[in-house]
Formats: C-alpha cells, structure tokens, sequence
C-alpha cells in the first residue's frame, strides 16, 4: 500500500474519531464531530430578522416568572442536515433579551444575534431547550469573509492530523459588538499587564472556509444521523401555542461522594509533621 | 448597506493581517460602559426545597467566603434556605434544577439581568441587577475538600466548590477566558491542592478582573500562592488546565507515570532537574524580592518541616499568574523511592497573608537507583542526561 493510499484511509479515520474530551468545562466541549451527529438540523443561514417577547414558565420553585425570549429568523442559504417545515426560511428560540420592564436578560454561553450576521447553525431541540442548539454557543459557527469563527471569534482550524480545533482568537467587530433590543453589548477583553509572564499560544493549523468546513461536517455525519432526518418546526408556531414549555424544577438529592481514606502509609516523621501543621492551622511554615 | 454590515466588511479585509490576541479576563459593557453592579455588596440566596442536604449550604458559605478575599472592593453575603426562588423576581438566587431543556447539557449556568437605559445618547443606566444561578441535578458533584473525591485527582465526582466559584465569577460580571490559568477557564482544576486537602479560590488573573470593575479595596490585604496546575490552551472559549510538569537542564520533560490519579516523575540521585509550579499574587499590593523555597518530602504535603533542596526570590504583581520553572538538584545521598517535590512561597513568613495555607504545593517523584557499570580500575558513576 503506497503512502498516498495509507493517508486517504488515515484521514477520514482521524476526522470520523476526533479526539472526544472528557474535559467537560461549565458548558460540556462538543467536537465537530458530536455537533454533526448530536444536531437534528444543520443549515447556513442569514439572520433577517430577530423578534422579543415574553413567556410565563415555570422556573425554580414558583409557578410561573416572566421569562424573555427571543426569536431569531433565519433565511436558510443550504441545509446540509435535516428538513424545516419552510425550506427557505427558519426562527430559533432562545430564552434571554429584553423583558417588560426593560431589563435584559443574557447568559454568557447563550450567543448573542444581529441581522446580517451569517452563520452555520447545529440546531437541537428547537422550542423547546433554552438554547437549541448543541453544546449552547459551541452550535453556532460564524462565517465572515467566507471564513469560519467560532461565537467567540476564534479560528476554526484543521490541524496537520486532520483534526478540526479552534485556532487563535480574533478581534472582530461582528463578534464583540451585539445589539439586544435598544443595548448595544460589547465584550472587553483585557490584555495580560505582564505579557512576557502569560504567553498563550493557539492551536496551530489552517483556517477552513466555509465550504470546506461544511464539507468536513457533512462527511462526519454518521449513516444513521443522515437518515434519521426529521422536520424541525419554526418557533414561531411553537411559542404562540405553548407557554409552559418546561416541568418546574424538581428538589431532588444531587449526589455527594463519601470522603474515601487514604492508603498512604506514614511514617513517624510524616506524623509529626502532620500534627505540627494542625497545630499551625495549616500553614506550611513551621 | 447599514453601520454595522459596512463594520463587518472593514472587518473582513483586516481578518488576514490581524495579529492573535492574547487574551486575560473578559467583561461585558453596555453602550460603551462596563456592566457592574451598583453595590459591592451582593446578597445571594440558596433556596430550601430544591439545594440539597446541609452539605451543599455550608459548601456555597465556605466558596463565597473565599471569594471574598478578593483583593477588590467586591463581596457577596448568603442567606440561606429561602423558600422561594425564580427568574426575574429581583432576588440573586441559587437553586438546583433537573430540567434538561433548562441546562441543555451544563453542569451548571448563570443567568444575569441587567439594566442598560440611554436617553438622547446618554447612559442613564447600566448595571447588574440580578443573577440566577442554576446547577444541574444531573450533575455528579461532591463538596469534599479531599482530592481523593475529586475527579481533578483520583476521585470520580466533579469539585461543587469550583463550579460554584465560576458561576459566582459570572454573578460578579466576569466572562469566560481562554488566554490564562483562570477560573473563568475549566473550574475543576482551577484548584490549590497540598496535600490530601484542595482549595477553591478566585485567582490572580479573575480578582485583577475584580479589581477593574469595583476597585482595589482601600485595606492592605496580602496572599500569595503556589499551585500545580498551569494553563496548556483552550477548549472553546475556556482555558485548559494541567499539572505543572519537571524537566531536565535541557528542557525534555522527564518519564513519568500516574500514580493514584496523578503524575509521578522519574528522577536520580545527584541529578539537576527543573520543576514548574504557576505563582500567583492574590492581594492588594505587589510583592517584590519574595523568598521561594523546593522542599524534598517523604509525603504530599510540603512544609519546612521538610528538606530544603534550593531557593530562590521573585517578584509578583498582582496582575498575571506566572508558570515559571527553576533548578533544583536531588542530593546524591537520597535513598531510592517515592517522594514529592514542591516550592513554599514566603517560606520565611515575611509576609504577613490573610491566607498562609496555600503557600505550598507539591509534584510526584520516584528517585530512581543510580546504574553502576563496573569496569576494571576505575568504576564510573552513569547519570541520565541532563
């Protein structure tokens, strides 16, 4: 088998198995590979219009609060996942913006929309999740300039070994500024005071386009995720029909591991310095 | 062609010469202002029927206490088992939730609301005026304090403390951030840990957040500290962490294995190696010329009880955590077997700290045997390179 050959059955081997990270953060990473198969719909799209209003839901333990939502509609460019009950248009139904009287309410991993921005959509649960979308704003690819970003502005990169990452971020305009309702909504990053003491580097690799990126997603997709195809309905239809949309949350018992011993075996000077450093109420200097 | 799609274009053509950015903490404004609250005074609230067992209540006081030692002008206070708790009822609230379409995946969110009213181009108004923050019931958290129940170390239960010291990050108006060792990163190994007891803490580079949204608290307040993680790049929008690492003079980081969840190097008596531990300046004040010393020990916990190896001095601003290494050398009379390594910042107490129990953190070793090779007349003594 020539390397050529070897290479062509490598690579798709690498992009079918991106390195899975059980890293889970606050928000659980999704790879390119889980956002091709976890989304019930996959399209690029234009905002054309975005639209607030208010549901009255359940949330902790009272029975209805007034809940802000907001209506993202999309004019669909290509789907390359999944049906929508209008092909040529979708709107997407985010909890947060403006509420009655005024105030905004905002999530830092919910994504924020303008009209205009376009963008490749990994849509779940629509109507019903506080963000459709999978793995929250780690669902929504920016494509500026017919390049790929992230939400957050960083490159999406394919690496040497084939994989897709997120490379360096970027200072965009279309990134950090945001209009919700009235409010315009910047995020400020700050520079390291000591930048000698704090270098970063970003994942290396070359930055996709978007039509390589949405090449890369659709072979990702397994047979099963292609065929299993269903119609994701647009929002509006489903806010005017339901307000309660969600159980009130459940006071039931979260998990709390027993403290396990330790099996370390000590030695006389290890039990004097322990009783030492109690009596120090814990400082290391003795 | 509106304001912000002609922005868009401009933006376009400079993405190709745009050089990356090197990121610390991330704010929020609205129409040009830094989003805060009006009060540095914030009271959360833990609702009753749906926080679980007392553990969690006294877990939430004992996160938000060591919050408060922040070096800003920023505090929260907790009042416990509130009988009502929602969105939007103008209260900052805690609460557990099973919800999936509300947590959508995440061990735990922030809600924020906040007020931003301008009138004729003018500000009015802009500022905070509540957060909701929910945890997944779905979640399998512990309150323990002993590394052993951590998944950070060996345990299998994601740190409470960590999360709920995130999610406060949120609450006081911080972003995620990728760009530094931060606990706006990955929260569970944003961590102190000597040994068997681990530390939450807000850290350096999220009170220097702090600090620029409510201030530098007038008292002096001082605390330095020394930790075993360090950050190695990003997962989304947030920093990834790891374990500090040893090298050898030549920069190879050396063979090692895990050992119960954590990594053990492998080094030789008489042998130079070069440890890695992140330093951080959590007070009010810049530290200069602060003593540092690596302290050989039969056990995970490193005090001056142990044996001093080396020392050194540095200088911390209360700015940028400082992933630094420096050389130590392993005396050559060591017995083979399996130690821990580790520095104590200000190992002579000079400066007087809030908190002295984070001073000192620890690395695994085995010192291995030396090789003898005999040969006739003269033996020789073979070292590992470096």
């Amino acid at each position: 088998m020539t390397a050529f050959k070897l290479a062509r059955i490598l690579v798709p081997i690498c992009l079918v198995f991106q390195i899975n990270s059980s890293l889970a953060t606050t928000v659980p990473h999704k790879n390119a590979h889980q956002l091709a198969n976890e989304a019930d719909l996959i399209f690029e799209g234009t905002v054309s219009n975005i639209e607030y209003d208010v549901e009255y839901r359940p949330t902790g333990n009272e029975d209805v609060s007034e809940i802000p939502i907001t209506l993202v509609t999309y004019k669909i460019k290509e789907i390359i996942k999944g049906k929508t009950e209008n092909p040529d248009e979708i709107a997407l139904r985010f909890i947060g913006g403006p509420a009655s009287d005024g105030r905004i309410l905002t999530l830092d991993s919910s994504p924020l929309f303008d009209v205009g921005d376009n963008d490749i959509m990994f849509v779940k649960d629509n109507g019903t999740a506080w963000c459709p979308l999978v793995g929250w704003n780690q669902g929504r690819i920016r494509v500026i300039d017919d390049k790929v970003f992230s939400d957050m502005g960083q490159e999406v990169i394919q690496q040497d070994s084939g994989l897709i990452g997120l490379g360096a971020k970027r200072e965009l305009s279309d990134v950090i500024n945001n209009h919700v309702g009235q409010s315009n909504l910047k995020m400020i990053s700050k520079k390291p005071q000591n930048e000698t003491r704090s270098k970063t580097k970003a994942l290396q690799g070359k930055h996709l386009n978007k039509t390589s990126y949405m090449k890369h997603i659709a072979r990702l997709m397994n047979k099963s995720s292609k065929s299993s195809f269903k119609v994701v309905a647009d929002a509006h239809s489903m806010v005017k029909s339901s307000k309660r949309m969600a159980e009130p949350a459940k006071p039931l018992k979260t998990n709390d591991a027993s403290t396990k011993s330790q099996s370390l075996k000590k030695t006389a000077d290890d039990l004097i310095e322990e009783e030492l450093v109690r009596k120090n109420n814990g400082n290391p200097v003795l | 062609m509106n304001q912000k799609h002609i922005l868009s274009c401009m933006t376009a053509l400079m993405i190709v010469t745009l050089p990356s950015v090197s990121h610390s903490y991330n704010l929020r404004s609205c129409n040009g202002d830094e989003t805060k609250w009006n009060s540095n005074n914030v009271t959360m609230r833990s609702g009753n029927n749906t926080f679980p067992s007392p553990a969690y209540g006294s877990a939430l006081s004992s996160v938000i206490t060591n919050l408060n030692r922040n070096p800003s002008n920023f505090t929260f206070s907790l009042v416990q088992n509130d009988t009502s708790v929602s969105m939007g009822n103008g209260q900052n609230e805690f609460w557990f939730s099973s919800s999936a379409a509300e947590n959508n995946g995440a061990p735990a969110v922030t809600w924020t609301w906040r007020t931003c009213t301008t009138f004729l181009g003018f500000t009015i108004a802009n500022h905070i005026d509540e957060t909701d923050i929910v945890f997944n019931n779905g979640t399998t958290y512990t309150t323990s304090t002993s590394k052993n129940n951590l998944s950070t170390y060996n345990g299998t239960s994601r740190p409470f403390r960590t999360t709920a010291m995130h999610e406060l990050g949120h609450a006081m108006g911080l972003l995620h951030e990728d760009g530094t060792y931060n606990i706006m990163g990955q929260d569970w190994d944003h961590i102190h840990t000597n040994g068997s007891t681990s530390r939450d803490y807000l850290g350096e580079d999220a009170s220097n957040g702090a600090v620029d949204l409510y201030g530098l608290q007038a008292t002096n307040s001082q605390d330095l500290g020394v930790v075993h993680w360090r950050r190695t790049g990003a997962n989304g929008e947030y920093s990834t962490h790891a374990r500090t690492r040893i090298f050898n003079t030549s920069g190879t980081e050396l063979t090692k294995y895990t050992d119960n969840g954590e990594p053990r190097y492998e080094v030789y008596p008489g042998q130079t190696i070069k440890v890695e531990f992140s330093y951080e300046n959590n007070g009010t004040q810049t530290q200069s010329s602060v003593p540092v010393g690596f302290y050989l020990s039969t056990n995970d916990f490193i005090s001056t009880f142990d044996n001093k190896l080396a020392s050194t001095s540095m200088s911390l601003g209360r700015n940028t955590v400082w992933t630094t290494q420096h050389s130590v050398t392993i005396p050559l009379s060591t017995t083979p077997g399996k130690y821990h390594i580790g520095p104590i910042i200000d190992d002579t107490s000079s400066t007087s700290e809030y908190i002295e129990t984070n001073n000192a953190t620890y690395t695994g070793i085995e010192v291995k045997p030396l090789v003898f090779y005999p040969i006739p007349f003269d033996p020789v003594i073979v070292l590992p390179k470096g």
